[in-house]
């Protein structure tokens, strides 16, 4: 298990903020395929056979919304166990229950993290599911 | 009967004519009776004296009342009376008593000049009659004029008979025969006889029924008696002046008896009169009574009349009074008109029922409807309406119909009228019963277009989460590279660069939390924020808060001590936003107070509210501060310099958010001893509150 490398895909439209969860997921033993869109994010699902173990979406994209990411995901059959973790920079109630409703393991403010810390989140939430399917 | 009246009186003429001659029959055989002067004499003095008072008699008929007829019988019986005056003096002179010596042969002359006398003014009195009767123009014969015509005829008539024979006498033979002579006179009987039988007085009047007889008896003696006298005071002359006295009483007889009638007449009408007078005098009486009456009821009538005419003015004064007034009110009324239908708000007013009675202008035009599609008719009938959610709503949901049934004032901002060409128009509603001694007579309905402001709303509440998403994107750029920095990831910092790594992040969790504060306040000023209020149990709430406080607190060695009154209530409110009030208030009182310092949180009941007190033995507030520490952006003087961390806005949001929670906020401080907050909430709890956004970050 602890040599399997882990793979996470990150929707994030802020290149800079990209370029640093890249940079520190790398830092962190884990691989990163990085989308700026979610029309890229949804390409790459539905193109390629290996699938990340985890996606981290901002909900605020520039093509999309993180809701209609989620939607699209959740209808896919292959990809509608991978865990969501919503990263964003606003919360309301509404949209966290949405989100939630929907099978998104967890929603975060940014603001409020550390990156070290989610990066802490994701990989948990990527060892109770490998724990499950084990 | 009157037919056989008449009958009556011509069977007495025919009589009276077989009667005569049979009388001439009987003379006949009785030539050789005869009569003596003496009493032939006496004879002729009674019939003179009988002409005297039938002259008289007519006369005084006459002038009792006035009728020609009796006139001319009153002269032509002062002529016989002449005439037989003298023929007595005649036939006294002739033998008998011998008065007067007179020659014999004048006799029989003195008898013709009466009879031609009579019998002419006769024919005179009904000629005159008759021409009178023909003709009405013609004058009528004067009184004078009858006695001076029968004057002079007797005059002529004298002078002629008594004196021309003589002259003739010695001249001519005109004694024998003499009996021609007599037929003058019989044939002016007979035209009288005629004409009176025509005049046909005779049938109703007395006295000329009598006439009658007495000219027949006249004409009977003038033709079959007096001209068979061959000699003086033979038999047919006694027989003719036995008949002429016969006459003479006849004519008496029928004038006494038309005067009785006359008098019985004037009595009965004197009667008549007297009782006429009488029932005119009771009339009159009565007349009299009945002006008394009406006298009186005139009076109260003309008091009623002026009663009447008072109360007419005063009623025409009230009615001027009122058409005053109703132009008052009709100007007033048009003023409120145009005060109405200037409101730019549109308007509708209803009746009890919900039917419209009238509504503004403006009403008409956002609504797209005209007068005729809305006056009369039910207000959720011609227009529905929409709620948030695109529903219609129903008739007895309306605010119009709350408002009726409730009897209160209905605000609702949710709702949106379908306009006539079907487009919807969002409207703020005030719908208000038209409350009228204590009953619902109407309801006004004030609405506006909120199209523009749900816009502004929208963009707004978009804007600001845009705004916080933007700016919170770069300050998460900064806080994870200085993460990084920090972490060595970029390779490792001296202390200094350290330092300066760790400042820039510090200020970027500030820049964080100013944002989260300028984003919630904007959220409760504008009213849009939730409150959705859920039993809560306040201590409960504390010590749930306690955990994220730990590091805080252990960080400065500080005590926190938590107290409560027994049993309190579990009171209805929103746990989020209470919990940022004792999160903001023991975080104030954690940051402003020295390290080893003690806090205390108090939950009391007290009447109808929960009273939750925070209080430290902190830095305090200056007492010039005072009144400011509830703005925005206020941080106290003494504290900037010894905590930098800070926004100034959290008091100001906690005010906000209680106030909208029905609570009060109110502190007590003392510099360098330590601050207590109080903030209150009602046990009947917050009254939960539509709205779009929550206090969540």
């Amino acid at each position: 298990m602890d040599n399997q490398k882990y793979t996470v895909m990150v929707v994030e439209d802020e290149a800079l903020l990209l370029q640093a969860i890249e940079k520190k997921l790398r830092l962190s033993g884990i691989s990163v395929i990085s989308c700026a869109g979610g029309n890229q994010a949804i390409e790459y699902l539905r193109t390629f056979q290996k699938l990340p173990d985890a996606i981290w979406l901002d909900y605020y994209l520039r093509d999309m919304s993180g809701l209609d990411l989620v939607n699209e995901i959740k209808k896919d059959e292959k990809l509608i166990k991978i865990p969501i973790v919503v990263i964003s920079n606003s919360a309301s109630e509404n949209k966290v229950k949405t989100l939630l409703a929907l099978g998104v393991k967890k929603y975060l403010l940014k603001s409020e993290y550390r990156l070290d810390d989610i990066i802490e989140i994701v990989r948990k939430i990527i060892d109770e599911k490998g724990k499950v399917v084990s | 009967m009157e037919k056989i009246y008449i009958n009556k009186r011509v069977f007495i003429y025919t009589a009276a004519a077989f009667f005569l001659f049979f009388l001439r029959i009987v003379a006949t055989f009785s030539f050789s009776w005869f009569l003596s002067g003496k009493l032939q004499e006496i004879i002729q003095i009674i019939s003179a004296v009988l002409a005297l008072i039938i002259c008289v008699m007519a006369l005084t008929r006459y002038y009792a009342k006035k009728d020609t007829t009796f006139l001319f019988i009153a002269t032509a019986f002062l002529g016989t009376f002449i005439f037989d005056s003298y023929n007595a003096i005649i036939a006294n002179s002739s033998g008998g008593l011998n008065l007067f010596p007179l020659p014999k042969s004048l006799g029989y002359l003195s008898w013709i000049s009466s009879k031609l006398y009579l019998s002419l003014i006769l024919f005179l009195s009904w000629w005159l009659w008759r021409r009178e009767e023909k003709d009405s123009k013609q004058r009528k014969i004067s009184e004078s004029h009858i006695y001076l015509t029968s004057s002079i005829l007797i005059l002529g008539i004298f002078i002629f008979f008594n004196f021309t024979p003589l002259l003739i006498k010695n001249h001519f033979i005109i004694s024998q025969p003499h009996e021609l002579l007599e037929l003058i006179p019989a044939l002016l009987f007979l035209l009288s006889l005629a004409g009176y039988i025509n005049k046909k007085y005779w049938k109703a009047d007395y006295f000329e029924h009598f006439l009658i007889l007495f000219i027949i008896i006249n004409l009977a003696v003038q033709t079959i008696f007096i001209p068979f006298s061959t000699e003086s005071f033979d038999v047919y002359f006694y027989f003719a002046i036995l008949l002429n006295i016969v006459g003479y009483i006849i004519v008496l007889i029928g004038l006494i008896t038309d005067t009785y009638k006359l008098y019985k007449q004037t009595e009965q009408s004197e009667e008549l009169l007297i009782s006429q007078n009488l029932s005119l005098k009771e009339t009159r009486i009565q007349y009299e009574e009945a002006l008394k009456n009406s006298l009186l009821k005139e009076t109260e009538l003309s008091s009623k009349i002026q009663d009447l005419e008072n109360t007419k003015k005063a009623i025409f004064n009230l009615n001027q009074d009122l058409n005053e007034e109703n132009l008052k009110v009709e100007k007033a009324k048009a003023k409120d008109e145009a005060f109405l239908s200037s409101i730019g708000d549109g308007m509708i007013i209803g009746d009890e029922e919900g039917n419209i009675l009238m509504t503004n202008d403006q009403a008409k035009k956002m609504l797209d409807y005209n007068e005729t599609d809305l006056v009369g008719k039910k207000l959720s009938e011609v227009i529905q309406m929409k709620d948030d959610k695109g529903d219609i709503v129903p008739p007895e949901k309306r605010p119009i119909q709350l408002a009726l049934s409730s009897g209160k004032k209905i605000v609702n901002n949710a709702y949106s009228y379908i306009r006539k060409n079907g487009t919807i128009i969002p409207v703020a509603i005030t719908a208000s019963p038209v409350i009228l001694n204590n009953q619902i007579e109407g309801t006004i309905i004030v609405f506006r277009d909120i199209a523009k402001e749900k816009e502004v709303d929208r963009m707004k509440t978009e804007f600001i989460s845009l705004a916080s998403h933007q700016l919170r994107t770069p300050l998460s750029a900064i806080r994870w590279y200085s993460e990084m920095l920090l972490d060595g990831d970029a390779g490792q910092l001296n202390k200094e660069q350290k330092e300066f790594t760790r400042n820039i992040d510090e200020s970027t969790k500030r820049m964080f939390e100013l944002i989260n504060a300028l984003l919630n306040i904007s959220r409760i000023e504008s009213g849009r924020i939730i409150i959705d209020p859920e039993p809560t149990d306040l201590v409960q709430l504390v010590h749930d808060l306690l955990n994220e406080l730990k590091p805080k607190l252990e960080l400065k060695k500080q005590k926190l001590i938590i107290s409560q009154h027994e049993n309190l209530p579990k009171i209805n409110i929103d746990p989020k936003l209470i919990r940022q009030v004792y999160s903001n208030l023991l975080t104030n009182a954690i940051k402003y107070t020295k390290e080893e310092g003690e806090i205390s949180v108090f939950i009391s009941k007290k009447d109808n509210e929960i009273i939750s007190q925070v209080s430290d033995n902190g830095y305090g507030i200056p007492e010039k501060d005072i009144n400011k520490i509830f703005q925005r952006f206020y941080r106290g003087e003494n504290i900037v310099k010894i905590e930098t961390d800070g926004t100034g806005l959290g008091l100001y949001l906690i005010k906000a958010i209680i106030e909208s929670s029905k609570g009060r906020i109110w502190f007590k401080s003392e510099e360098g001893k330590g601050t207590t907050f109080w903030f209150s909430l009602p046990i009947s709890g917050t009254p939960p509150k539509k709205g779009e956004v929550t206090i969540d970050t």
